[in-house]
């Protein structure tokens, strides 16, 4: 519980340290911390796992596919 | 300031919630004196909305193209006391920006997911932006889609003070009624027992805002 909520404030922070154009000192500081703490092995395979799907599988994929990747949709006709 | 409550539902992260919720604060507000929801999305989803069902909406919903012309939201819909705007997924549009000029109140609903938190990162932004025409802006982060047992739902808190913004203490649950509201073309206000936790988020949500 504790972990997924430090988990997801310290990824906002680092998204949000990433989109700004001149982070403070202190944001500067924490980033650097951030990048030195050692990725999990947990995480290093998602990455790895993650690599191999070729971007263009999106684009290429029929368009009747929208509907099944966003079932929730409300598609005008 | 006179005219109407403008109320702008934005967020540049499709799917985050903004028609749900600009339709149910219409809804809400339409029982205290008439409200319109202006349909600023090209893909016009609250106006379908509207359209679907047998019953007809409780406010008037209307699609606006906002095109290269000169546009005054504030001067177009003086004739109700309350207007919701439901801005498209796209801050960047002309669309949007007008929303956040001719706004009193940003809605800018969040769901507890890290991808729809990070795309949303701009926004604090784009309000800082907005408040130098539109100084008397007020702008509040809704977490919505929120479920009682979910780790995710229960970190939200923590991330949204990232945002700088302040976060509205009514959050929306994730609730099948929502949807079910959409496709019969009503609120949760017109579902009778079904619709009653909805109602009752959306009133304290209403009540917020007002206050
Ligand atoms: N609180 C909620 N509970 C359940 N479903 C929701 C809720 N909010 C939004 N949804 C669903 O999520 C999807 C996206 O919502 P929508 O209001 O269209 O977002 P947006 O206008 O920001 O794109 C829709 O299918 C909608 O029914
Ligand atoms: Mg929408």
């Amino acid at each position: 519980m504790t972990s997924i909520k430090d988990k997801l404030a310290s990824s906002v922070r680092q998204a949000k340290a990433g989109a700004e154009p001149a982070p403070a000192e202190k944001d500067e500081k924490e980033k650097a911390e951030t990048r030195k703490t050692p990725r999990s092995a947990s995480a290093t395979a998602k990455t790895a796992a993650a690599k191999p799907a070729p971007p263009q599988s999106l684009a290429a994929a029929p368009p009747d596919s929208a509907q099944e990747l966003f079932p929730d949709r409300i598609w005008p006709d | 300031m006179g005219g109407p409550l403008v109320i702008a539902v934005i967020n540049q992260k499709g799917g985050a919630g903004k028609t749900t919720v600009a339709m149910h604060l219409g809804a809400g507000l339409a029982r205290r004196a008439s409200a319109v929801v202006v349909d600023l999305d090209p893909q016009g989803s609250a106006t379908q909305w509207a359209a679907a069902g047998t019953q007809s909406f409780p406010a008037t919903v209307k699609h606006l193209r906002v095109g290269a012309g000169p546009v005054d939201l504030r001067r177009d819909f003086r004739a109700y006391p309350f207007v919701v705007l439901d801005c498209p997924p796209a801050v960047e549009s002309r669309a949007a920006a007008l929303a956040l000029q001719s706004c009193d109140v940003a809605v800018i609903p969040v769901l507890p997911s890290p991808m729809d938190l990070w795309a949303s990162l701009r926004l604090p932004q784009d309000i800082d932006e907005a408040r130098r025409l539109n100084p008397r802006l007020r702008a509040y982060l809704l977490p919505n889609q929120i479920e009682a047992r979910s780790a995710l739902s229960a970190a939200m808190q923590e991330a949204l003070a990232e945002f700088g913004l302040p976060v509205l203490r009514t959050p929306v649950r994730r609730r099948g009624i929502y949807k079910t509201a959409a496709l019969e073309g009503v609120s949760a206000y017109q579902l009778g027992a079904r619709g009653q936790s909805a109602v009752a988020e959306i009133e304290g949500l209403i009540e917020e805002i007002l206050a």
